[in-house]
């Protein structure tokens, strides 16, 4: 049992002075051209984004036109729309028979 | 000194940015590498590392010492890539169990031991690196610069942004711990 304990004792003790006898990296003489050719890319990347960026006020103004005018159409002329509305309701109606069961629409028809 | 290099990086000079890489370039990459143990990986952190460097030199100040910026801005990506490299080795489970683990091992080789001893000491490595690997993020953070990297305690407050007080403390504590883990392990596989 003791001498067990030792043993244990004695790896954990050489497991622990591994770290001085790590040895650094060697010099990687590449390290800074391939760190200036990420950078080019990332240059590269981001320049072909700005065009979209300066475009992006001139989306923003359109899309708030499309809303102006959407909001026109629904609510600037709504009389207008009524008459084509009262008709496409009737003819709805009546292609699906609603008026027969006009109190319960869901009701089954025994006429069927 | 310090003072003219940062001018000259703030004003975009190129060949300030070259002399910065290359007097910190080996550091940097060893200190990735001590929280990575793969080279592709640490070289890779530490393109993120001078990358960073390059676009926030203009927001530096010079309340902290430009060595310890560089040092805590590889700290942050070495941490970061960590927890991306986790995230994918719970993705490749599966795989990673038909495929031979690709981690340096030959670390810490030696021409005049035997081939048994630098077996013994490779295991011994891989161990010690997975003890470390368990430890609190706090304590492996200080433990890695301290044993990996040799940096003075002080060194080590400056770039985690601590007292000495506590780096000490984080150091001790890590030291009982790696060898409470050590002791487990060990026990199990002795």
């Amino acid at each position: 049992m003791k001498k067990k304990k030792t043993a244990l004792e004695k790896e954990v003790e050489k497991t622990l002075q591994s770290f001085d006898r790590l040895q650094p990296l060697a010099h990687n003489p590449y390290f800074y051209t391939r760190l200036k050719a990420r950078l080019e890319e990332e240059r590269q990347r981001k320049a072909g984004w700005r065009p979209l960026l300066v475009l992006r006020p001139v989306l923003v103004v359109l899309l708030a036109l499309v809303n102006v005018y959407t909001a026109f159409l629904i609510w600037g002329n709504g009389n207008d729309t009524l008459p084509y509305r009262d008709a496409y309701v009737s003819a709805f109606v009546s292609e699906y028979a609603l008026e027969q069961n006009i109190e319960d629409p869901f009701a089954i028809n025994e006429q069927d | 000194m310090e003072s003219a290099l940062i001018s000259k990086l703030q004003a975009g000079e190129e060949q300030a940015f070259k002399e910065l890489v290359e007097s910190y370039q080996d550091k940097v990459i060893n200190t990735c590498h001590g929280f990575l143990h793969n080279r592709e990986d640490a070289e890779d952190a530490a393109q993120d590392v001078f990358i960073e460097v390059y676009r926030s030199i203009g927001t530096f100040r010079e309340e902290a010492r430009l060595t310890s910026w560089i040092y805590r801005i590889a700290v942050s990506k070495s941490l970061d890539a960590l927890r991306r490299n986790k995230r994918k080795k719970r993705l490749a489970f599966f795989r990673n169990m038909l495929t031979p683990d690709n981690q340096e091992v030959n670390h810490a080789q030696s021409m005049e031991a035997s081939p048994q001893e630098n077996l013994e000491q490779e295991e011994r490595v891989r161990v010690l690196k997975q003890a470390v690997d368990a430890l609190p993020e706090n304590q492996r953070v200080a433990i890695t610069l301290h044993k990996y990297e040799g940096f003075s305690y002080s060194d080590i407050a400056e770039i985690m942004g601590t007292s000495l007080s506590a780096v000490e403390s984080l150091i001790h504590r890590a030291k009982k711990n790696l060898q409470k883990k050590l002791f487990r392990y060990y026990g199990r596989n002795l």
